[in-house]
């Protein structure tokens, strides 16, 4: 924690080492977080490229409080919400013919998963979303529980039971499928 | 293959994207892109935010001339005088509201004043302590105390002293960011630079004393306006108008009354009367343990146990699952005290989601006046603040059936609108559009205050799942014959959004004259 409140007092100053540094610490991560939650790679990458983007442009209204993992993961839940928001609207006009998910993914890709890593985001997207939210946030972006229920604008009691159904419903789904 | 003990480890070690080599490049460079730009458009450098303070005493005033002199020297503050765009300049005010260590503001909803805060912050921009003063809602005031994770709560009305825990969340604790001007300065901010808002400033005069900034946001057809004080960059004022035209419009303030002024420790004292009914969930241990049960098992267990208790009298028991109420506040509800418990019912989601808390409706024969009467009682089953898998009960609603609408207690009620000069078409047809433009300004309270009490829970759940967009028609109003109280039906349009989805519903409003007042008593389809 305290190298990414050194990378950020850098990074408000202007320099592109930490900047880098940032992305090279949580590409990875974000990317992971896009994926679970919208089982879509093509959309995770456009997801995750706003986020660092926008966070680039945020340099001088950051706030120098917070964990730098907590306020990416809560761009790309925003964004995330934002996506399929828009595309609700348009599948009720135009219902779209191909449901998507890992399976779709062409060889060329550019977001890799591995074999375990596509079963269990296959899993993970048969959940509700606000149980996805908060077993990806917790466990991908070791946010708080206090402050995902804030992202959700509920209170810590019901994100601790969403936790709770959501690990039970995937422990049922990749019982065998997963090695652990 | 080996059954999965922990899943919780699985997903954290073997749940992984990762990008390929022409991604990661690609993305980066656009990032670095637009990190480059913000050297080119951000005006002269400025220290890495940290909290500052701009205290009325001699030291903060030297404060205050330094800042101005450098700002000057920098030419940090000559962009309000410039025109360059407003929002190019706002980032000065984000950055400075993160200064903020204590507000004191007023809301106002349309002319009417409102809530009153105080509030203060650590150095890190965590609540330390706060007050509301709530003037008004369909409990009527309040006053709200809350520091270091223990909140006492006043209703005058109910002479009820609610003490129990609420932790900080991150920044205060739930609910405050709406009324902090730092949280609003921000979303707005956000809102600009995501380009879901404009923002516009005028022309300024080089010695005007405050800059007003106003932001249209197109999609929820909201309009703000800002009142920034150049010289510290704080926001001073913001203004909400939701609505199109002076019919529709619905207008939400907050007015600055003072920024990092040193407060009165007495504000934040509970100075409520000392035979107040004290609900104390703090002392003790209320409510019920949910053990091995589930969240709805343990809702209807609660409801039933709390039931048993007041039927019995045993007001021990029944105090502690009633969320820490002592016996004299059973007194006050004797004419509905169970006299026998015909039947629990099932935990009913109060929305679309299956979620806590739950309601349990429950039938009950009480005896009022030497009658028996069968009555149902609505009883919710939240959990207990700061004790953790325990679950209370609150009476949410009783409903004795039709017959029983004359005896509607609305004495000191303040529900409804007053008839005034006004015609019974007239009023009829306010309370209805009030009701809608409330719902699409999110003022529950404003919402609750039109509906007889035990209805805000029905209306919560049939219309708290929507977005009102617009109010296309209200009324004309028609005097309903057949209604035994003077009752008028006032239709209405509504344009709405769920789930993502635009669509509008014709209803019909049922509104009934209790003495000099007007009640929305329900909608017809």
């Amino acid at each position: 924690m305290l190298e990414d409140e050194a990378l950020k007092w850098k990074f408000k100053r202007g320099s592109d080492e930490a900047l880098t540094q940032i992305y090279e610490k949580y590409l990875g991560p974000m990317l992971t977080l896009a994926m679970g939650l919208l089982n879509d790679a093509s959309a995770a990458e456009d997801v995750v490229q706003d986020v660092f983007v926008s966070f680039a442009q945020s340099r001088r209204t950051l706030r120098a409080r917070g964990s730098l993992s907590g306020y990416l993961a809560t761009s790309v839940v925003n964004r995330v919400r934002d996506r399929k928001r828009r595309l609700g609207r348009r599948a009720a006009q135009v219902p779209d013919p191909v449901a998507r998910s890992s399976e779709s993914m062409q060889p060329d890709q550019r977001v890799i998963l591995d074999e375990q890593a596509k079963l269990l985001n296959d899993a993970i997207a048969a959940l509700p979303d606000e149980q996805r939210e908060v077993i990806l946030l917790r466990l991908k972006a070791e946010m708080k529980f206090r402050d995902i229920a804030r992202l959700q604008e509920t209170t810590t009691n019901t994100v601790l039971s969403r936790y709770r159904y959501g690990l039970e419903k995937l422990r049922s789904t990749v019982d065998g499928e997963v090695q652990a | 293959m080996k059954p999965i003990e922990d899943i919780e480890t699985v997903i954290k070690k073997k749940f992984h994207a990762r990008a390929d080599a022409t991604l990661h490049d690609r993305v980066l460079a656009r990032v670095r892109q637009a990190y480059q730009r913000t050297e080119h458009t951000t005006p002269a450098p400025c220290a890495p935010v940290e909290r500052r303070t701009f205290m009325r005493s001699p030291m903060g005033r030297l404060g205050i001339a330094a800042a101005i002199i450098v700002a000057v020297g920098t030419g940090g503050i000559g962009f309000w005088l410039s025109g360059e765009p407003a929002a190019y300049a706002f980032t000065q005010t984000v950055e400075a509201m993160q200064g903020k260590r204590s507000f004191h503001i007023q809301t106002y909803f349309g002319q009417r004043r409102k809530d009153e805060f105080w509030a203060e912050f650590d150095e890190d921009g965590d609540l330390i302590r706060f007050r509301q003063e709530e003037d008004g809602g369909p409990k009527g005031p309040l006053i709200t105390i809350w520091e270091n994770g223990i909140l006492n709560r006043y209703s005058p009305r109910q002479n009820l002293h609610q003490y129990s825990r609420l932790p900080n969340t991150e920044h205060g604790i739930e609910g405050l960011e709406a009324f902090d001007p730092e949280t609003i300065v921000q979303e707005t901010h956000a809102l600009v630079e995501a380009g879901r808002a404009v923002m516009e400033t005028d022309e300024l005069a080089r010695y005007a004393k405050l800059v007003t900034l106003r932001v249209t946001q197109e999609n929820r057809k909201l309009r703000q306006v800002l009142v920034v004080d150049p010289v510290t960059k704080f926001v001073v004022r913001v203004d909400d108008y939701w609505g199109i035209g002076k019919e529709g419009m619905i207008h939400k303030g907050i007015e600055v009354l003072e920024y990092n002024e040193a407060m009165d420790p007495k504000l934040f004292v509970p100075d409520f009367p000392e035979h107040a009914i004290l609900m104390d969930q703090v002392t003790q241990e209320v409510g019920l343990a949910q053990g091995d049960m589930t969240v709805k098992e343990t809702a209807v267990e609660a409801a039933r146990q709390a039931l048993e208790a007041w039927a019995q009298e045993d007001y021990a028991t029944a105090g502690k699952l009633f969320g820490g109420m002592p016996p004299q506040w059973f007194a006050g509800l004797d004419d509905i005290r169970p006299a026998r418990i015909l039947s629990i019912g099932e935990a009913e989601s109060i929305d679309e989601e299956d979620r806590p808390p739950y309601l349990v409706r429950c039938q009950c024969e009480i005896e009022r006046n030497g009658r028996t009467r069968t009555i149902t009682l609505g009883l919710i089953v939240p959990d207990v603040d700061g004790q953790p898998g325990r679950w209370h009960v609150a009476i949410r609603l009783h409903d004795e059936g039709p017959a029983d609408t004359e005896d509607l207690d609305l004495d000191g009620a303040d529900l409804g609108l007053v008839q005034g000069q006004l015609s019974d078409e007239e009023v009829a047809t306010a309370v209805v559009r009030r009701f809608w433009e409330s719902f699409q300004a999110g003022d529950y309270e404003a919402v609750e205050k039109l509906v007889p009490p035990e209805a805000a829970v029905k209306v919560r759940r049939h219309f708290g799942v929507i977005k009102v967009l617009r109010i296309v028609s209200v009324g004309p109003a028609a005097v309903m014959p057949t209604h035994e109280d003077k009752a008028m039906v006032v239709p209405c349009t509504i344009e709405f959004e769920k789930d993502g989805q635009r669509d509008s519903i014709e209803l019909k409003g049922l509104i009934v004259q209790h003495a000099d007042r007007w009640i929305l008593h329900d909608f017809i389809d």
